[in-house]
């Protein structure tokens, strides 16, 4: 028993995923945000661990917090639950998306793998793999932004239920976040190179690590390019 | 008399609190009007359709169930407060049953609770053989039965065309904001889902007790007298501004992105379905219909989600209804024959 004396037609408007979908977003772009910061902070001339250790902290926590919202959005599309668009391929941007987060996380854990510069530490990175680095990521700090805002109109593209102007404003996004990841990929290979070029000073296990740590910050941006296409793809087949 | 009048007023205030305040908790919800407009527009036009169109569905609830304006060719060997004792048993059951449904959050409907009392009403006379199981208007029932079963399907179709209609021809097209617009006209659709609300369930409340003022000859002549439709319209009133505004207010509150033009659309449909049914006198439930057309809406792609499951939960409560109020009914109106007419 309620103990509300109430009979109401609240329960047929069920549970929208729209705006949780852009809540959850909006915790990948923060992750991305404080991953900039741990770069920032990593490559710095005098390297601060402790900073990256307490970003990284934070970075679980969105991780924690987007994954709550994800499962919030799961149990809210039911069999029974009508939504204007495939909620097959729905969750499945849902999950790219998730990889945004996933993804910060995974490259603040590698990142804290090894030392450089720091006393007790291996000796300095070079200036250009430095800046390389700061450079990538400030382009997927850029990427993911543009990417959220794609998600941002989502809501507002449902809301107009799918109206013209609405459909131009969001589909122009896509190609932007598309650019933007075609740029991440050209830095990526970049730095990579810049990386093999100096395999005499890094040894085999810096440059695993530092290669490996590209490809974890690029993956980021791979990731909301995926997530952008199935969203155009969900918002063409609805 | 005086159980008869408290029992008229309570369903009267329940459907104004509950059922009216749904139909008003979706203005509030898209956040055209405010709660204390809403209430004051609402009272306004229910009171209209109650007095000015309600006469058609309250007599097929005082007479189109059970033969009761035939009661001088019947076998009618009983007392003259026979027809007041059942319809206080039906009002009653059909009031038991809404309070205890309401307490767990079923959406059943006053009306098919009240068919169901006047039935059990007209079941016990049959078991007590005082009149034969035929001569109960089983072909009313069964239009009334399928009514409650194609009027909800009817608010979705409706609602579905006419959000298509508006989605395609406006909004798919428009450059500038439009809800704009749907606000003004939301305002006359509240207006007039009031009104369609008012001709139809104002039944409920004074069906069975204009039945019970006749059978205590309190009432002359063919016609319901006017005031009591009054008398009906300022109970659903009392109810709407006593507790409706809660209702209202928890119903709007949650609806958030009920815009104009998605609650134009759902409210125009439901109006116009309810208000068919009280021209062809069937006593329907304004808030399946309700459900029915925001279902629509939402199919047609007005809604970021609706729900189905409701769809059961709505089937339940129409086969629960009808049998737990006529069996209420039919056992308080044979304990009152027990108790009373020796």
């Amino acid at each position: 028993m309620t103990g509300k004396y109430v009979r109401s037609v609240i329960e047929v408007f069920g549970r929208p995923p729209f705006l949780p979908l852009e809540e959850h977003s909006k915790k990948a772009l923060l992750a991305t945000e404080k991953l900039n910061a741990a770069l920032k902070a990593y490559f710095a001339k005098e390297p601060s661990l402790e900073v990256v250790e307490r970003l990284g902290a934070e970075i679980n926590g969105l991780e924690q917090e987007a994954d709550y919202i994800k499962q919030q959005i799961r149990t809210g599309l039911s069999s029974s639950v009508k939504i204007p668009l495939d909620p097959k391929l729905l969750l499945d941007f849902l999950t790219e998306q998730d990889c945004i987060v996933n993804g910060a996380r995974n490259a603040v854990y590698w990142m804290k793998l090894r030392e450089y510069g720091t006393p007790g530490g291996l000796p300095p990175l070079s200036l250009e793999i430095r800046k390389g680095f700061l450079k990538l990521g400030a382009k997927v700090s850029k990427s993911i932004e543009t990417y959220h805002s794609l998600i941002k109109k989502l809501y507002r593209l449902v809301a107009t239920s799918f109206s013209k102007p609405q459909l131009k404003a969001t589909f122009a996004l896509v190609p932007e976040v598309y650019r933007l990841e075609q740029e991440v990929d050209i830095l990526e290979s970049k730095l990579m190179k810049l990386i093999f070029k100096e395999e005499q000073n890094l040894h085999g296990a810096g440059v695993k690590h530092l290669t490996e740590l590209v490809e974890l910050i690029g993956e980021l941006a791979d990731r909301a390019s995926k997530a952008a296409d199935t969203l155009q793809t969900m918002v063409i087949r609805r | 008399m005086g159980a008869l009048g408290i029992a008229g007023l309570y369903m009267a205030w329940n459907i104004g609190a509950n059922d009216l305040a749904n139909a008003m908790g979706t203005v509030v919800g898209t956040g055209v009007l405010s709660i204390r407009k809403v209430i004051f527009l609402a009272a306004l036009f229910e009171f209209l359709g109650a007095v000015f169109f309600g006469r058609r569905v309250t007599e097929t609830l005082a007479k189109g169930i059970v033969p009761i304006d035939r009661s001088g060719e019947l076998d009618f060997a009983l007392p003259s407060h026979t027809l007041a004792f059942g319809m206080l048993a039906a009002i009653l059951a059909a009031g038991f049953w809404v309070t205890f449904a309401t307490l767990y959050s079923l959406p059943v409907s006053t009306s098919h609770a009240s068919v169901g009392g006047i039935l059990g009403f007209g079941l016990a006379l049959a078991f007590r053989g005082v009149i034969p199981y035929s001569l109960i208007h089983w072909d009313v029932l069964i239009r009334i039965g399928a009514s409650w079963l194609f009027s909800p399907l009817l608010g979705a179709i409706f609602g579905y065309g006419l959000f298509l209609l508006i989605r395609t021809l406006i909004l798919y097209r428009s450059e500038a904001d439009v809800e704009k617009y749907f606000a003004n006209l939301l305002i006359i659709t509240a207006c007039y889902l009031s009104f369609a609300h008012g001709s139809n369930d104002v039944a409920g409340a004074i069906g069975p007790l204009s039945v019970a003022l006749r059978g205590l000859g309190l009432l002359r002549g063919e016609e319901i007298p006017a005031w009591l439709f009054m008398l009906g319209g300022l109970g659903m009133i009392f109810g709407l501004s006593s507790w409706g505004y809660r209702v209202i207010e928890t119903v709007g509150s949650k609806i958030t992105e009920l815009t104009p033009s998605r609650g134009f659309a759902a409210q125009f449909a439901t109006a116009s379905v309810v208000l068919l049914h009280s021209y062809i006198s069937i006593p329907i439930s304004t808030t399946h219909i309700l459900v029915g057309s925001v279902i629509g809406v939402g199919l047609a792609g007005g809604l970021s989600a609706v729900d189905l499951s409701v769809i059961w939960k709505i089937i339940f409560s129409w086969i629960v209804t009808v049998p737990v109020a006529a069996l209420t009914s039919a056992l308080l109106f044979l304990g009152f024959l027990e108790g009373f007419w020796v």
